[in-house]
């Protein structure tokens, strides 16, 4: 079915709950009925829930772990959290770099030739995550966020 | 009245009225395969008896339906259980679920009302009837992914995905995550 149940869970972002076409037809609930009954038996108790499509969820799946929702069932995506987020993949593409630069260097040092410059880019990328964790907080919306790429990381 | 004789004149102890104002003798069959004996079937020594004779693997017969909680035990050779109770024994898979997290879709399942996405790579199965106790079984695979048991309860159970990297799980979404439980109900 379409229908989706949404929260906001103890991790501070939204829960999804799909309920089960089978279990509904083997209960012989209607539609409705079924989904009071998940609302009921399946999300934390004292806990608002909203019932949505699941065309309104977000597309952009990247960034699911920065999922909130407001007082009306309304979803957004909380900054902070997104910021988080744009840093583990940072981190990730620093990774592949660092591991590329360092074994320039290796070769490098096997010939005989300069490496100053790979030393430089290797210092950089070992100090990225103290200077872009500021570029990160200086970006105000999601869409800047999601597309922050530094030229070194690129 | 006349017609006596011409009742008691059939071997088997059985007649049957023909329709046509005569009795017409009959007879039931007893073999092996039947699982029905006749007993006094000439009527000389009393009343013919009919009785069902217990089914075995090889012979038809009459069986004894088996409860729930025998069913459950799974210890009875003679009794058979129906097919509302077959789920309650213990070698059998009580609820199941392929589910794809990263869009949120149950493709298949029996005994689960919903699944609930968390987050990346964590997911809760809720399950129609709750398990006795929490000390059930989860067993499963991914397409491309792992899963490993993050906690279990009588009406759920959490779990989460994930590809395995250098000595930890990364966690992703499973498409598809396949679960299957076995425990006490």
């Amino acid at each position: 079915m379409d229908t989706r149940i949404i929260y906001m869970n103890d991790m501070g972002i939204i829960s999804i709950v799909t309920p089960c076409d089978q279990a509904m037809e083997e209960l012989g609930m209607t539609h409705d009925a079924f989904i009071e009954f998940i609302q009921t038996k399946d999300i934390p108790i004292d806990t608002p829930s909203w019932v949505i499509h699941v065309n309104d969820l977000p597309n952009d799946w990247t960034y699911r772990d920065a999922w909130v929702c407001d007082n009306s069932g309304v979803i957004s995506v909380d900054l902070v959290k997104a910021r988080s987020i744009r840093m583990s993949l940072l981190k990730n593409i620093r990774e592949v770099k660092l591991k590329n630069v360092s074994e320039c260097i290796l070769d490098c040092q096997d010939l005989g030739n300069d490496f100053t410059a790979l030393k430089n880019q290797r210092l950089q990328l070992r100090n990225m995550e103290s200077v872009e964790t500021s570029n990160l907080n200086n970006l105000t919306t999601f869409e800047e966020i999601k597309s922050y790429l530094p030229e070194y990381l690129s | 009245m006349a017609t006596g004789n011409v009742i008691n004149n059939n071997s088997t102890g059985i007649s049957v009225y023909n329709g046509s104002g005569t009795f017409t003798g009959r007879s039931i069959a007893v073999t092996a395969s039947t699982g029905l004996s006749v007993s006094n079937a000439d009527g000389t020594a009393g009343n013919p008896t009919l009785a069902g004779i217990s089914a075995t693997t090889s012979v038809l017969g009459v069986v004894q339906l088996a409860t729930g909680a025998q069913t459950k035990t799974g210890t009875s050779t003679t009794l058979v259980p129906p097919v509302s109770a077959l789920v309650q024994h213990q070698g059998v898979a009580k609820a199941w679920i392929n589910y794809s997290s990263g869009t949120t879709t149950i493709n298949n399942s029996y005994n689960v009302t919903s699944s609930t996405a968390n987050g990346t790579g964590d997911n809760t199965i809720n399950f129609t009837t709750a398990f006795a106790n929490a000390n059930y079984v989860a067993a499963g695979i991914g397409v491309a992914n792992n899963q490993v048991v993050t906690s279990l309860s009588t009406g759920s159970a959490r779990i989460t995905t994930g590809n395995i990297g250098v000595g930890n799980l990364i966690l992703a979404n499973g498409n598809p995550s396949t679960l299957v439980f076995f425990g006490e109900q």
